[in-house]
C-alpha cells in the first residue's frame, strides 16, 4: 500500500515536469498585431517590447494564412512569440474587403488568447501604423488600446472588443462598425477617422466621419461619458458657436408592418457646454437654440440612416428588434430587406442644463 | 546492630548514598532517638530547624496534636512513602520507637521571578507570565478566578521522574466528553523520563504528524483564564512555563489579548489583517512562481515590462530562485534566535540589507522575488502563536513546488488538500476548523470581528452552538 502511494506521488512529480510551463523570460510578449494582404498572401506585423532598450521591436512575416504568418514570424525571434497579452489587432482596410473572420479565427481557438482586445481598421497599409510605435516607451498595443478607449469615451467608437465582435459576426440581424484610423500628416501618430461600416463580415468601403459616428452611436443609444456636438447659431447676422453634450437619450421605435415603416422617436436631453452669448435663461433664446440643435440633429439622423441603408449595414440592430417583436416581417435575407425599409427618425432635443453660468 | 542504625543504613542504601542526602540521628523526647532525613539541595535547613524547635517545645507539654501544623503531619512509618516524600523535597523525621514519621514540607524555593513572556509580547493587559513552578502558576490563575468551580487535578508524568503536573477546568462550563477525553489521554501517557513540554503535547494531541498544532501553547495567565471560562482544559507542568490548552480551533491561534484589551474597532481591524496574513504567508511565493512560469497574462501590461526586465537575467527557474531566498530567510531567522540579543541586531542588518541588496545586484535573484519573500516573511510573523507561525512558514514550500509544476492548478489542488486536512483534523475530538466546518453562521463573524463586551451575556462553550440568542460571548483572547 505504502509502496503504491510512493510510486503514485513520485510519478506525479517526475512525469508532470513542466508540460505546460511557459517561462516568462523565454517569451516575447506581443502587444500589437497588424495584418494585411489576403488569403494566400498575408503579411503580419508583431510588435513586442524590447525591455533593455525600452523600445518596441517589430517582426514582419509572410504566410498563406494568419497562423502561418505567426509561425514564420516565430522563426525570426530569439524567444517565443506569446500573444497572451495582446491588446490590439490592426487590420488593413483592403484585407477586410474579404470576411474578417478569416483573420480572427486563430484568436478564438487558442484559450490563452485574451478576447477583451480591441480591433481597428487602418487606412491603407498597416505597416506605418505599426512602425510609429517603435519609438514609444510604453507598449505598442497599449498605445492603440488607450487610443481607442479614450475615443470610445467621447462617443466616437462603439464599445466593442474581440468577444462582442465575434458574436455579432455570426448574427444576421446586426452588423458591426469598427474604429477606422488614419495617419497624421507627419506620420507620427494615429488619428481617429470615424467608423468603418461592415455589412455582414465584409467592409463596405464606406467610412463614417467622426461626427456621423457620434450620430450613429446616438441612434444606437450608446452615448458614453461625453458626446459633444458643436453647431453655429446664427443670430442678428452673427455666428455664435454652441456646443451641447448629450446627457440622456430615450428612443422608441414604432413598427408599421404593412407600410414597412419604422418610426424612430428620439428624445435627447443635452447640456450646453459652450455658448459665448449667454442669456440662455431667456425663454426665447433657449427655445431658439433648442430648435436649432433639434433641426441639425434631425438632418444628421436622416443622413446617417440613409448611408447605413445604402451600405446595407444594420449597425443599429433593427433586424434584431424586428425578429424579436415582428417575426412575420423578418426575412432570412435581412440585408436586402433592411435596405428597402422606410426609416423615419424624429428628434426632440431638450436643454436641461446650461452649466454653472446662468 | 541497633534498630536505629540499621534503619539509617537501609535509608542510605535506598538513596544510593547520594552526597546531597542528609541522614542524621537526633535526640527526641524522653531519651528516644529519631532519624532526620532530607535532601540538603531541596530543603531550606534554617526553616526546618525553626519548625523542629517549635515541635520540641510542644512535645514536653503532652498536647494530643503536638505534631500538627500547617506544614507538618504525622503518619505511620512506611519506607517507600518516606522515600517518595524525601524525593519531593520534604523533610522526614522517623520515630522508630513509635513507628511513626513526621514530615515537614519546607521546600527551598528554586524559582525565577515573574516576567513577561518573551515570545508573546502584548501591548495592553497583564504582563505577568507563567513560570516553571506549578504552585506559582496556580496562584496566578486562582488570583483571577475566585471560584471553587475552578477545579485543579494533579497527576504525575514520567514513571521515573515523577514530575508533578496539573490539569484545570471550570466545572459546569466544561463539556463532560472533553474532560473524559483529556483524562483518558492523561491516563494513557507512557513516558519514563519527562523533561520537556513537547513530550506532553505529543502525547495529548489527536494527530501528532499533522503540521498544525492542536493544543494552544501560552505563557499568559490571562489567556489561560479566558480559555478556562470558555470550557477548555488546561494542562500545566512543574517544569515548563507553558500551559497547554485544548480543545482549540484553528482561529484560536490568531487571537491575542491585545484585541480584547484595545478598542473594539481597532481590535476587529487587526484581527482581519492577521487572518489575511495567512493567505499572503502561505500563497504569495507560490502565486508569484505560478504567474512567472505559467500565467503571465494575468499581469497588467504596465507591470509586465518591469517584471520581464527583472526576470530576464536570472539564470535559473523561479522555483530555485524562490528556494534560495526562502532558505536564506530561514537561516537568518534561526541564527537570530540562537544569537545573544546584542548580536541579533547585527544579523538583522547583515541579513536584511547586505544580503537583500547584494543578492539582487549579483543577479542571483530578481528584485520582485525579494519583495515577495520579504512580504511573506513579515506576514508569517504576524501570527501570535509561535507554533502556528512555524507551521505556516513550512507550509509554503509544498505550495511553491506545486505551483512550479502545475501553476494555478497546482495551487488549487494544494488548497483542496490543505482544506481536507484542516476540516478532518480534530483537537480533543472537537472539530479543528469550527465554526467554518461545521458551519455555525452566528459564530463565523467572530472570527473576523471582536465584539464589544457591553451586553450581559451567557458564557458559552466553544464548540456548542449557543441555544440562547444572547449567548454570544464566545471570543477568547
Amino acid at each position: 500500500m505504502y509502496r503504491k502511494g510512493i510510486i503514485i506521488i513520485l510519478s506525479v512529480f517526475l512525469l508532470a515536469s513542466c508540460w505546460d510551463e511557459r517561462l516568462y523570460k523565454n517569451s516575447s510578449v506581443v502587444t500589437l498585431v497588424g495584418v494585411e494582404g489576403h488569403i494566400g498572401e498575408y503579411k503580419g506585423y508583431y510588435a513586442y517590447p524590447n525591455t533593455t532598450a525600452q523600445q518596441n521591436e517589430v517582426i514582419e512575416a509572410d504566410g498563406i494564412s494568419p497562423r502561418d504568418v505567426r509561425t514564420k514570424a516565430n522563426l525570426k525571434v530569439e524567444q517565443t512569440l506569446d500573444l497572451s497579452e495582446l491588446s490590439t489587432i490592426l487590420v488593413s482596410d483592403q484585407t477586410v474587403r474579404e470576411p474578417i473572420y478569416d483573420i480572427l479565427d486563430i484568436y478564438f481557438r487558442d484559450p490563452q488568447n485574451p478576447i477583451s482586445i480591441k480591433i481597428a481598421i487602418t487606412e491603407g497599409d498597416v505597416k506605418p501604423f505599426i512602425d510609429l510605435t517603435k519609438d514609444l516607451a510604453g507598449s505598442a498595443g497599449g498605445y492603440y488600446e488607450r487610443f481607442i478607449e479614450s475615443t470610445e469615451e467621447n462617443t466616437y467608437f462603439p464599445k466593442l472588443d474581440l468577444q462582442t465582435i465575434g458574436s455579432m459576426l455570426f448574427e444576421q440581424t446586426m452588423d458591426i462598425a469598427l474604429p477606422y484610423i488614419q495617419l497624421s500628416e507627419d506620420s507620427k501618430h494615429a488619428v481617429a477617422a470615424g467608423l468603418a461600416l461592415f455589412s455582414g463580415q465584409t467592409f463596405t468601403g464606406t467610412v463614417l466621419t467622426p461626427k456621423q459616428s457620434l450620430i450613429m452611436l446616438l441612434l444606437m443609444n450608446q452615448s458614453s461619458k461625453q458626446a459633444r456636438m458643436s453647431y453655429m447659431w446664427r443670430n442678428d447676422g452673427k455666428d455664435i458657436p454652441i456646443t451641447a453634450d448629450v446627457i440622456h437619450v430615450k428612443r422608441k421605435w414604432t413598427v408599421n408592418e404593412e407600410l414597412r415603416r419604422i418610426t424612430m422617436d428620439y428624445s435627447i436631453e443635452v447640456e450646453i457646454e459652450e455658448f459665448a452669448k449667454n442669456h440662455l435663461y431667456k425663454e426665447p433664446i433657449l427655445k431658439d437654440v433648442q430648435q436649432m440643435i433639434q433641426d441639425h440633429v434631425q438632418a444628421e439622423f436622416e443622413e446617417v440612416l440613409r448611408i447605413l441603408q445604402n451600405q446595407k449595414s444594420d449597425t443599429l440592430g433593427i433586424g434584431r428588434h424586428i425578429r424579436a417583436f415582428h417575426p412575420k416581417m423578418f426575412k432570412e435575407d435581412w440585408h436586402a430587406e433592411y435596405a428597402s425599409l422606410q426609416l423615419v427618425p424624429t428628434v426632440q432635443v431638450k436643454i436641461i442644463r446650461t452649466g454653472v453660468l446662468r | 546492630m541497633d534498630k536505629v542504625e540499621y534503619m539509617m543504613k537501609s535509608l542510605q542504601k535506598a538513596f544510593y548514598h547520594s552526597s546531597d542526602l542528609t541522614v542524621r540521628q537526633v535526640d527526641w523526647h524522653e531519651g528516644n532517638t529519631a532519624i532526620l532525613c532530607f535532601y540538603a539541595s531541596l530543603v531550606d535547613a534554617k526553616e526546618v530547624q525553626k519548625v523542629l524547635d517549635t515541635i520540641y517545645a510542644r512535645l514536653d507539654t503532652d498536647k494530643p496534636f503536638w505534631s500538627e501544623t500547617l506544614i507538618t503531619t504525622l503518619e505511620n512509618l512506611a519506607l517507600p512513602q518516606a522515600i517518595e516524600r524525601v524525593c519531593q523535597g520534604e523533610t522526614v523525621v522517623i520515630l522508630p520507637e513509635t513507628r511513626k514519621m513526621l514530615t515537614l514540607t519546607i521546600v527551598n524555593e528554586v524559582r525565577r521571578n515573574l516576567e513577561e513572556p518573551m515570545n508573546e509580547h502584548i501591548l495592553r493587559g497583564s504582563h505577568e507570565g507563567l513560570i516553571e513552578r506549578a504552585d506559582t502558576n496556580l496562584a496566578l490563575i486562582r488570583k483571577r478566578v475566585n471560584n471553587p468551580a475552578l477545579v485543579v487535578k494533579s497527576f504525575l508524568i514520567g514513571q521515573q521522574t515523577k514530575t508533578k503536573a496539573y490539569y484545570l477546568y471550570m466545572d459546569g462550563v466544561i463539556q463532560q466528553e472533553t474532560l473524559q477525553e483529556m483524562e483518558k489521554r492523561i491516563a494513557a501517557i507512557n513516558i519514563d523520563y519527562f523533561y520537556s513540554i513537547g513530550q506532553l503535547s505529543d502525547a495529548l494531541e489527536d494527530s501528532v504528524l499533522s503540521p498544525f498544532p492542536q493544543l494552544l501553547n501560552t505563557e499568559h495567565p490571562d489567556r489561560v483564564v479566558a480559555n478556562l471560562v470558555e470550557g477548555k482544559v488546561v494542562v500545566m507542568t512543574n517544569i515548563s512555563p507553558s500551559a497547554l490548552i485544548g480543545p482549540v480551533t484553528f482561529f484560536s491561534f490568531y487571537q491575542t489579548p491585545d484585541d480584547y484589551n484595545g478598542r473594539v474597532v481597532v481590535g476587529s481591524f487587526y484581527k482581519i489583517v492577521r487572518l489575511l496574513s495567512f493567505i499572503t504567508a502561505v500563497f504569495l511565493p507560490a502565486f508569484y512562481i505560478a504567474v512567472i512560469s505559467f500565467h503571465f497574462e494575468v499581469l497588467p501590461l504596465e507591470l509586465s515590462n518591469q517584471v520581464k526586465n527583472d526576470v530576464n537575467n536570472i539564470p535559473y527557474r523561479p522555483l530555485i530562485e524562490a528556494l534560495i531566498l526562502e532558505i536564506i530567510m530561514e537561516l537568518i531567522r534561526e541564527s537570530s534566535i540562537r544569537l545573544p540579543q546584542s548580536v541579533g541586531q547585527t544579523i538583522g542588518i547583515v541579513g536584511g540589507l547586505v544580503i537583500g541588496d547584494a543578492i539582487v545586484s549579483a543577479g542571483l535573484v530578481s528584485n520582485l522575488m525579494v519583495i515577495v519573500v520579504a512580504l511573506t516573511a513579515i506576514s508569517s510573523y504576524v501570527v501570535p502563536s509561535v507554533e502556528l507561525n512555524s507551521t505556516i512558514r513550512m507550509l509554503r514550500f509544498p505550495f511553491m513546488v506545486l505551483a512550479s509544476l502545475f501553476g494555478f492548478l497546482g495551487i488549487v489542488v494544494g488548497v483542496i488538500i490543505l482544506l481536507i486536512h484542516l476540516i478532518s483534523l480534530t483537537s480533543l475530538k472537537q472539530p479543528y476548523f469550527s465554526p467554518i466546518i461545521p458551519f455555525q453562521p452566528k459564530a463565523v463573524y467572530k472570527i473576523f470581528l471582536r465584539w464589544p463586551f457591553i451586553k450581559p451575556t451567557v458564557q458559552v462553550t466553544s464548540f456548542q452552538l449557543p441555544k440562547d440568542e444572547h449567548a454570544k460571548n464566545e471570543d477568547t483572547p
